[in-house]
């Protein structure tokens, strides 16, 4: 699509350099500024050593090749080089620290040498915001949090790639980080296709009623003809995700409003009754619900996991949302009451306006729970109320592997749920703990 | 809140109740009681026993607790065996660890770097388990994936993860997976511990080891509690690492989740499998009641 064609040196041999680089240049600066240098200087010095240490890294990790082989076992040579690294990065900031020398500037040091603050004290006092040994561990330990975080996110970044890869590129080996993209797999994955001859291509491309899905597949000498059953199962997803959440909360909604105001028998025991249906694992509730499902015709139905979804998502929402009304004043609906609102009307006007939030947030986790559920998916559907969860990794063992279709059906999977969780991760932790720790 | 009678009586509060318990009665309820009947029959799903299951009192969990066979592969003591180091190794070495420390990292800090540690780590963990285990098993793939690219460009070896070392890697797996629950828990308990007391450790120039020790443990001991009662809880139930290793290679990563589904949906003993099923839950009900109760006394503190 964009043409980029150019040969890279190996991707992770520049990556550690990266790393190192950044460790360098992270570090060092901190130093040079207590000792009165301008931080540029630190950042310039600092990657430069850290330049040096990645290859000092490499050299050393060959050197103690023999060591790995003698242990004879590849995660003890991957422990040796943790090690290895651990030990240069701790010398790296040693070395800055002992012959960066001290300059007549305005460092902290250099201000007390000449006699006590000449301009106003602009830096904390504390110890550990003067220490310099104390803020290079800091800065250090900012990067390698980032780095490592990075490596974490490794998967994912490799598989939004993979999504846009075409089919040679997406099982080329060492795996291509530059690439053209393209909609291949997405269209790949929404479609079946049937394979055409090169009479066929010519025909076809002589056509102009395609569309640009057809075009895609026209370059690999495919011709669209169909739905794919993924669309099926994205649809599932959605109308058995949807109809629960409604359910879910709306129930919910009420009994949270019926525990949090009213006087009901026995209330603690059934909050706790309601919670501990949450405890149970989902493989154990299965069998019965299995059993029950074939006997009632419910099996492989969307009624059926749309009833179990709400069911389990139930004890959440019930706790989660008795939390959000709690913390809405009684006395709002009383005065209500009083003025000739009927409950109903005080529930409508005081109190769901002012949950609002927290049915927003209760909303969000219910979803996220039935749009992200396997195990009983797997279990009680087959092809009519399949939902996308399972189906993608059964895609794996059919045929030729698209990788790029699955990693794009992935990608389109995670992506509402991202979307969500960032709009509400205020609410993250108090939607977990069933509303037992408020702030997070 | 104080409740008063009249305006908020108790009949209208059933009835805004009645839909919740009547779903959680039917789908929740019912099947645990069936369970424990089912634990005592030999029903399949298939052949003679499907139609008239025959009540075999406690056969079922005499095979299970069987001695002579019980630790081979693909049986149940092995299960247990293996989930014990799986919860052991993800749950309270991995998860509990991970988050403290990031927590500790990060507290009294804000900032970039905060938020996008904290962002990475609910993202592992709010995505979708067959995407999370998708992308993991591209990861770990021995020849084309992206781990060993990496330790081949700098000369280490290349093991195949989830054949030489499996349950090592499910358990690093979950530990990746998991720890946002922790992080954030821990970060917000740390929040709740008033400055003054660490600022006075600080003046007095108290390590950070030793801040922790006298000060920051001390004070979340209630936090931890619930932490790594929930995490173990939840580890314990995991069923994830089913899309990585299938419960293999032979036997080798099989929790008792993937035991429990493999003896119900891939042999069809119902009875069996529901034997299991409340073994497991008396332990997930320990477990659970501890939690309530730390949780109960925690309220009493605060």
């Amino acid at each position: 699509m964009f043409g980029i064609d150019i040969p890279l040196p190996d991707f992770w041999v520049v990556y550690f350099f990266i790393f190192w680089v950044l460790v360098g240049s992270t570090a060092a600066p901190v130093v040079f500024r207590h000792k009165g240098h301008h931080p540029l200087i630190g950042i310039v010095v600092g990657a430069a050593v850290g330049a040096l240490s990645g290859i000092a890294f490499t050299l050393l990790l060959a050197a103690l090749q023999p060591l790995a082989d003698l242990l004879d076992d590849p995660l003890a040579s991957i422990l040796v080089s943790i090690v290895v690294s651990a030990a240069i990065i701790l010398a790296l900031l040693a070395f800055v620290r002992r012959f960066v020398p001290e300059s007549g500037g305005a460092g902290p040091r250099a201000v007390e040498a000449a006699g006590g603050p000449r301009a106003p004290v602009t830096y904390s006092a504390r110890v550990d915001k003067v220490d310099p040994g104390w803020q290079s561990v800091q800065a250090l330990r900012a990067s390698v949090v980032i780095m490592l975080a990075g490596l974490t996110l490794i998967p994912v970044i490799w598989m939004a790639m993979t999504a846009f890869k075409s089919y040679p590129d997406a099982v080329a080996s060492p795996p291509k980080v530059v690439f053209d993209p393209t909609l291949e797999g997405i269209v790949t994955l929404m479609t079946k296709r049937r394979n055409l001859d090169s009479a066929q291509i010519a025909e076809y491309e002589a056509r102009d009623d395609l569309n640009w899905a057809d075009r895609i597949m026209l370059k690999s000498g495919k011709a669209i003809i169909g739905q794919s059953d993924y669309v099926k199962r994205l649809r599932n997803s959605l109308i058995i995700a949807g109809t629960s959440t409604v359910l879910s909360v709306s129930m919910g909604l009420l009994a949270a409003y019926a525990f949090s105001r009213f006087r009901v028998p026995g209330e603690g025991d059934l909050l706790f009754f309601i919670l501990s249906t949450r405890m149970l694992p989902p493989v154990v509730v299965t069998i019965p619900i299995f059993l029950m499902y074939r006997e009632l015709g419910l099996y492989d139905t969307h009624l059926g996991l749309i009833a179990l979804y709400t069911a389990f998502n139930l004890s959440f929402s019930v706790w989660l949302l008795k939390g959000f009304i709690d913390e809405i004043p009684k006395e709002y609906e009383e005065a209500a009451l009083v003025d000739g609102y009927t409950r109903l009307q005080a529930f409508r006007r005081i109190v769901m306006p002012e949950a609002v939030t927290g049915i927003a947030a209760t909303t969000v986790f219910c979803f996220i729970f039935a749009w992200n559920e396997y195990a009983f998916a797997l279990m009680l559907t087959t092809d009519k109320a399949r939902t996308a969860p399972p189906h993608i990794p059964s895609m794996i063992g059919s045929g030729v592997v698209e990788w790029a279709a699955i990693a794009a059906g992935s990608l389109f999977f995670l992506i509402p749920v991202v979307i969500v969780t960032f709009a509400l991760r205020k609410y993250l932790l108090r939607g977990v703990t069933f509303g037992a720790i408020r702030q997070g | 809140m104080e409740k008063r009678p009249g305006v908020f009586s108790g009949k209208v509060g059933l009835t805004f109740l009645t839909p919740a318990l009547f779903f959680v009665a039917i789908f929740l309820i019912l099947p645990f009681f069936w369970i424990f009947y089912l634990s005592f029959t030999n029903r399949t799903l298939t052949g003679v026993t499907a139609a008239n299951p025959q009540f075999v009192g406690l056969e079922n969990y005499q095979r299970l607790f069987d001695f002579d066979q019980w630790m081979r592969y693909g049986q149940f003591g092995n299960a247990l065996k293996i989930t014990f180091q799986f919860v052991l190794g993800s749950a309270l070495l991995g998860q509990a660890v991970v988050g403290l420390t990031v927590a500790w990292a990060f507290y009294r800090r804000k900032g970039l770097l905060r938020e996008t540690v904290f962002t990475l780590a609910v993202l592992a963990w709010i995505i979708p388990e067959v995407v999370v285990a998708f992308a993991w098993s591209a990861f770990l793939d021995v020849d084309r994936g992206t781990l060993n690219t990496i330790l081949s460009a700098v000369g280490l070896g290349q093991p195949d993860w989830l054949f030489d070392y499996p349950l090592l890697t499910i358990i690093i797996f979950n530990t990746w997976r998991g720890s946002a629950f922790s992080i954030l828990l821990f970060s917000s308990a740390l929040e709740t511990i008033p400055p003054s007391y660490v600022e006075t450790a600080d003046v007095v120039g108290a390590s950070a080891w030793r801040k922790f020790r006298d000060i920051i443990f001390p004070l979340m001991r209630g936090h931890i509690l619930t932490d790594l009662i929930l995490i173990t809880l939840w580890t314990f139930n995991v069923f994830t690492p089913f899309l990585l290793t299938g419960g293999g290679p032979t036997f080798r990563t099989e929790l008792v989740s993937i035991y429990t589904y493999r003896t119900a949906f891939k042999f069809f003993e119902f009875g069996r499998g529901g034997a299991i099923a409340v073994v497991m839950m008396l332990i997930n009900f320990m477990l659970a009641m501890g939690y309530l109760i730390a949780l109960r006394r925690q309220k009493a503190v605060s």
